[in-house]
């Protein structure tokens, strides 16, 4: 789906649908086999296996305390495919033009600065962890919990300096609060196709409500 | 002339120092107050007792432009036409006008064929490039570079030294570890633990570091 | 002709990233070996091909006799695990107390690398590294961040360096140590220019002062400072 108004649109019409019920989720599952590069989106994000045993983690444990836990965990997995898909499909300066169109050159322009810069941040913090874990496997530190401090300590100092010097940047570039922007949104055949089928599993999951 | 008056922010002290227009080079050892001294008269930081004064006026009054050490770390945003026009949108500047000025400046630089491209995708010479085009765009008073030639080669760097010599920015403030380069400067001046030990033309500061691993090789070998 | 002994292997090994595309072939055996290349030309990718962290798009990379293998990161932080100056000397195998004495940091051994400046940090870490003896140290930028004095101190424990392959990878156009082979990476490809003096004459993008010898007829012998003033000097 090319148009992000329309991409984010369904998945948080379709995250939400499928986070409220189980038939939503099945509908927003069948959705995302049906319009999504599914495996091909899985295979290429390093966060999905992560998310997982969280997901997992905390699934089990509502199911030994009070039961539901293998409910939320497919409810779950699904918002969490419908995120990735919405992420994957994303190109630089989406989030920038759509905040302009929904909020307006200040707040609008604000936030989607604040996503575009969120989402590099995240670009180079994968970068960063590669580094982190070949040199601490060159240190000979296996894998494992003890691990997990030193990286995330580095990877949080790295985040900071990064801060530190956007912010100066910001500063001397004399940024108050938004600034000028034309939204330009691209569009394909099957977008609109795709989001009257978000829509269409919407509706069916609210009815077998 | 760039004024300072007993300025004292963490370790950097310094009782006066005046500095005309034209290109003047920071020298010193890590931890002398190189970026401090820079930061503090590109308006990132205030002092904290004493005064920067830019012909007359504080830094934050003023328009500076600032380019940091490391080419990865000056954008904002990912393209290059978007990088460079960034001031000028911030500034709320009609499109129309944040167009020409950007296609004006993107010619000057030889950018216009990367217009579009992705920064991160570039070498680090035209990243450099492209910060210091984002930090020009707006004619500033000052230019204040942060060690920004450490990562490039000498074609890089001589390219680069020119487009700022022929810019006509009045002040032009820079902190190197090349001394090569900071010969070339028409001021120099060389901080130690947070003083200024020595200011004036590269020929008389450098007269004064003859000894030391500062006085530029290609001197030494001229001897 | 065949070399003998460790060496590590480059047989057309291919990198591309979108529009971008690097290949090398290459013998390196013993010895300091100077990798030369604008930023953003492929040096820190095939760092880490040689090394074996990237896989390669195509071709091979081969280590013999190679049992211990350092890649100093240009960002020293990567390497940090320990939570004080004192506890980071220790995670490398290493006395603390000769590391700092060495380079001037014993006061601040309670400190959190973290804390210390940039270029603490990388002499610190430059420290711990050259002063174990890996069989291939690969080293990414190590005079980013260094003053002239640091560079001069760093270039002199690389040049009395004996064992192992040691590979240097920078775009330093001043302060070099006494080198065994010179490369450069032009054009997408790594190239060899040879040993000094003789690769002097093959290194294209040699330094400007280094180019000035070479047409006044005074090729110096190495490309450390000291062989460039002594060949200033030659009449």
């Amino acid at each position: 789906m090319h148009d992000i108004r329309l991409r984010t649109g369904a998945a948080t019409l379709l995250s939400l649908v499928a986070f409220l019920s189980i038939p939503g989720a099945i509908a927003a599952f069948i959705w995302w086999l049906l319009f999504t590069p599914n495996l091909h989106l899985i295979r290429k994000n390093r966060l999905v296996l992560p998310s997982v045993i969280l997901i997992g983690f905390f699934s089990v444990i509502l199911e030994i305390t009070g039961g539901g836990g293998v409910s939320y965990f497919f409810r779950m997995m699904v918002v969490i495919l419908i995120g990735v898909w919405l992420l994957a499909g994303q190109k630089r300066g989406e989030f920038l033009n759509l905040g302009c169109w929904l909020f307006g050159n200040r707040t609008g322009f604000e936030l989607g600065m604040l996503a575009e810069m969120a989402l590099q941040n995240l670009n180079t913090l994968t970068t960063d962890f590669d580094r982190i874990r070949a040199a601490e496997r060159m240190k000979g530190v296996r894998s494992g919990v003890r691990s997990i401090i030193p990286v995330g300590r580095v990877l949080v100092h790295g985040t900071l300096m990064r801060a530190e010097d956007t912010a100066e940047l910001l500063a001397i570039r004399g940024y108050v609060h938004g600034g000028t922007c034309i939204p330009v949104f691209a569009r394909k055949k099957g977008d609109l196709v795709a989001v009257f089928f978000a829509i269409c599993a919407a509706v069916i999951a609210v009815l077998f409500c | 002339m760039i004024r300072i008056e007993n300025l004292s922010y963490r370790s950097l002290a310094i009782e006066t120092l005046s500095i005309g227009t034209g290109v003047t080079s920071v020298i010193g050892a890590n931890g002398s107050g190189k970026t401090t001294l820079l930061k503090l008269c590109a308006g990132i930081t205030v002092p904290d007792t004493g005064s920067v004064l830019i012909d007359n006026r504080e830094p934050r009054k003023s328009d500076i432009g600032w380019v940091n050490e490391f080419p990865d770390r000056n954008f904002l945003f990912d393209t290059v036409s978007d990088e460079i026009a960034s001031t000028l949108r911030f500034q709320h500047i009609s499109p129309g006008d944040i167009c020409r000025r950007t296609e004006e400046i993107q010619n000057r630089f030889g950018l216009a064929r990367l217009s579009a491209r992705m920064v991160r995708e570039l070498s680090g010479g035209e990243k450099v490039l492209v910060a210091l085009a984002a930090a020009m765009i707006q004619d500033p008073r000052a230019l204040v570079l942060d060690e920004c030639d450490s990562h490039l080669d000498a074609c890089s760097i001589q390219a680069i030294d020119r487009i700022i010599r022929q810019s006509g920015i009045p002040f032009v403030l820079r902190s190197t570890q090349d001394m090569e380069l900071a010969s070339l400067s028409d001021h120099l001046v060389f901080l130690e633990k947070g003083r200024i030990l020595f200011s004036g033309t590269p020929e008389s500061v450098f007269a004064r570091l003859a000894d030391t691993a500062f006085y530029p090789l290609s001197w030494k070998c001229r001897a | 002709m065949e070399v003998q002994g460790m060496k590590l292997v480059l047989d057309d090994v291919k990198a591309t990233l979108g529009t971008w595309s690097f290949s090398a072939q290459g013998i390196f055996d013993e010895g300091l070996h100077l990798v030369c290349g604008d930023v953003g030309s492929g040096k820190s990718t095939l760092a880490l091909m040689m090394a074996g962290l990237l896989p390669a798009a195509s071709g091979s990379v081969t280590r013999d006799q190679v049992s211990s293998l350092m890649v100093s990161f240009q960002f020293p932080e990567y390497h940090i695990t320990g939570t004080t100056v004192h506890d980071e000397c220790k995670s490398w195998g290493l006395d603390p107390e000769t590391i700092l004495s060495s380079i001037s940091l014993g006061e601040k051994r309670d400190r959190d690398p973290l804390r210390l400046s940039r270029g603490e940090l990388k002499r610190l870490h430059l420290a711990c590294v050259l002063a174990n003896p890996y069989d291939l140290l690969i080293l990414d930028e190590p005079f980013s961040s260094l003053d002239v004095n640091e560079k001069q101190r760093i270039c002199n424990t690389l040049s009395s360096r004996s064992k192992g392959i040691t590979v240097l990878f920078t775009h330093e156009q001043a302060i070099f140590p006494r080198v065994a082979h010179i490369w450069e990476i032009r054009e997408g490809r790594l190239w060899y220019c040879g040993s000094p003096p003789d690769g002097l004459w093959n290194w294209h993008h040699a330094p400007p002062l280094i180019r000035t010898l070479i047409a006044a007829g005074k090729t110096p012998k190495n490309i450390s400072p000291e062989d460039l003033m002594e060949a200033a000097c030659m009449t």
